[in-house]
């Protein structure tokens, strides 16, 4: 079994010239679960895109090391290849690619192999079943025309095909209701394990009540300005982002004089 | 001068000779959205024949009297019936580049099929220009009799650095039925005159498939004449423009008969720098009474450099009738790309699964197995960048 370790060092990012990240340390290794909350605009998603590799996204300093490789350097699809998933915020439409014909030519190319058909069918309705998902949605185009929920389905959906070591889910509980969250909650924790790790970015504590973290980050102003366990989250929805902000102003302050 | 062959008969010498002089008298056409300087033949040498590969033929299909020959030898064996048909679809008279055509005109294919024949499986024919930044005039003419049917395939190649003016006449008795597929991949440095038009009687039907993938700049038009009561005609263009290729490709559909059925569809996939002008036109004479023209055109975008025009057309001297069109230009964004990378496709193989998702409800109703495969795979290499 492959140990799993992911490493962000002092990760800075700009979008358009602006600097986002402001120096992100992280260490997340197989079989956690790791919350990322802040408030909008905190660089949350920022995160997850440039560790993902989006082409808006510029890395303008630090490193992402997974298993001991630095995968800022490569393609997105290199870094799939490696191990690494998005789930997207809002998922693309694709007119014209298939549900079941993208997953098929996206397992292939993590696995590096063709993958049977009677197999890769097989996977694929167990996994449909378990998150609830009518089986007519595999020939749907991908994304296109999908409800918000159907949408966020389909990302865990994916999640679940590909496997992947360290799956980082951008804020994939906004816009879903409480019923659909729940089957999206345990269609995450069916997965976890020793052999992946799984990084949570979400504004509100609502999601980590299906998901349980054994960290949490609280993110402001492109860092992470405090960690612990899951109560940290509790505490975060008792007092509001604001007592984080001047909590970590007094830090500040404190340390400047 | 026209170009003259030694075993050419004297009323094909002497209509080339007509075409030559309708050539000298021509004016310069005018031209919107295609450069028309690069088809000047005083750039080219001299005329150069194609060469062709023709499909043997079933001895009990060759029986029954059909023929498929090129045109030097239907020019020797079947002098009256070529006489009696080439150049009556496409005389020189029609335009500057189709007399040019026709006073250069050194070999072609000639394909007839008698009253009552129907042949089933589909005859391919190769058509390579082997010469180099020479004038081309590759012919083929079909002579479908009553009730008769057929499908031919051809498929286009070389012609480097050439002005080639590729020609197809059709004629379709009552209720023959043609099914003809074109699938152009000239040199990617040849500029193509391509001018196809079919007549058709009562009840007939014709079939054009186009694949366009080749050559540097296409001006092309592909034109069925629904002359007979009941006559139908449909035209499958799919189109693939990479580099900084130029495709000019037109589709008319003329309604002269009543009952008349058209349908156009059009597919077109844009990559780099390439452009595209799709002209679709219904034109829908006095007297077509309940006729029906329909087309649709759909170009998708690969990256923002390339650039589509559609211009679809509809002439309407009749009351009674039915016509429609649909445009749409879909393009394959930053974030779709990101997307599919992101669960690990590379990029050519995301645009690989876009594109064929996208061509594949057309491609689909191509009837001929080979000409899927065919255009499937010259897509797919053009994809990759060749």
């Amino acid at each position: 079994m492959a140990e799993i370790d992911l490493r962000i060092e002092d990760l800075q990012a700009a979008v358009e010239g602006k600097a986002i990240l402001k120096g992100v340390n992280l260490h997340v290794r197989g079989g956690e679960v790791h919350a990322i909350m802040g408030p909008n605009g905190s660089g949350k998603s920022t995160l997850a895109n440039t560790l993902a590799g989006h082409p808006r996204y510029e890395v303008t300093g630090g490193r992402a090391v997974l298993n001991g490789e630095d995968i800022l350097s490569l393609a997105p699809d290199e870094r799939a290849q490696r191990g690494l998933f998005l789930a997207f915020q809002y998922p693309v439409e694709v007119p014209g690619v298939t549900v079941a014909n993208f997953l098929r030519q996206s397992l292939k190319a993590v696995r590096g192999q063709e993958i049977p058909f009677a197999e890769f069918r097989k996977k694929l309705l167990e996994k449909m079943a378990l998150l609830e998902m009518d089986q007519s949605m595999a020939a749907r185009y991908l994304n296109e025309g999908f409800s918000g929920g159907e949408k966020k389905r389909n990302e865990i959906l994916q999640m679940s095909m590909l496997e992947p070591k360290v799956a980082v889910m951008d804020e994939t509980d906004s816009g879903l209701d409480i019923d659909a969250l729940k089957v999206v909650s345990e269609g995450v924790n069916k997965l976890r394990g020793p052999n992946i790790a799984v990084v949570v970015i979400t504004h509100y504590q609502r999601i980590l009540r299906y998901i349980q973290p054994d960290f949490v980050h609280v993110m402001v102003d492109g860092r992470i300005v405090r960690s612990g366990g899951k109560d940290l989250a509790l505490e975060l929805e008792d007092k509001g982002y604001e007592w984080i902000r001047e909590a970590v102003a007094e830090t500040a302050q404190t340390g400047a004089n | 001068m026209s170009v003259t062959s030694l075993q050419e008969p004297a009323w094909l010498r002497e209509q080339k000779k007509q075409a030559q002089m309708a050539f000298d008298a021509s004016e310069l056409p005018y031209w919107d959205r295609t450069e028309i300087r690069p088809f000047d033949p005083t750039r080219f040498a001299a005329a150069v024949s194609p060469a062709y590969d023709l499909p043997q033929l079933p001895q009990d299909v060759a029986k029954r009297g059909v023929i498929v020959t090129d045109l030097q030898t239907a020019a020797a064996q079947h002098g009256e019936l070529l006489q009696k048909h080439l150049g009556t679809v496409l005389p020189a008279s029609r335009g500057r580049f189709e007399a040019l055509h026709a006073a250069n005109l050194l070999n072609g294919v000639f394909v007839y099929v008698p009253k009552g024949v129907e042949v089933e499986e589909p005859l391919a024919v190769t058509c390579n220009v082997a010469g180099q930044g020479a004038l081309s005039a590759p012919h083929m003419i079909l002579v479908l009799e009553e009730a008769s049917s057929v499908s031919v395939v051809q498929r286009t190649e070389g012609g480097r650095g050439c002005l080639l003016l590729p020609s197809v006449e059709v004629v379709l008795g009552n209720a023959a039925r043609l099914r003809f597929a074109d699938v152009q991949n000239f040199a990617p440095d040849a500029f193509n005159y391509t001018v196809r038009r079919g007549l058709l009687a009562r009840d007939s039907s014709l079939e054009w498939v186009l694949g366009d993938v080749g050559s540097r700049v296409v001006r092309a038009n592909t034109e069925s004449v629904l002359n007979g009561a009941g006559a139908e005609s449909r035209s499958m263009l799919v189109f693939f423009g990479s580099g900084s290729q130029h495709l000019d490709l037109g589709l008319t559909m003329s309604h002269t008969g009543a009952r008349t059925n058209a349908n156009m569809l059009t597919k077109g996939v844009l990559k780099d720098r390439s452009r595209a002008v799709y002209r679709g036109t219904s034109d829908i004479e006095a007297g077509s009474k309940n006729c029906n023209s329909q087309q649709s055109a759909k170009t998708l975008h690969l990256g923002g450099e390339v650039r589509s025009d559609s211009i679809p057309a509809l002439f309407i001297d009749e009351y009674e009738l039915s016509a429609g069109h649909a445009a749409t230009v879909g393009k394959v964004d930053e974030e779709q790309l990101f997307y599919m990378r992101s669960r690990g496709l590379p990029e050519v193989e995301a645009l690989r699964l876009i594109v064929e998702g996208f061509l594949t409800p057309l491609i689909d109703q191509i009837p001929i197995a080979a000409v899927r495969e065919d255009l499937a795979a010259l897509i797919d290499r053009k994809l990759a960048g060749e």
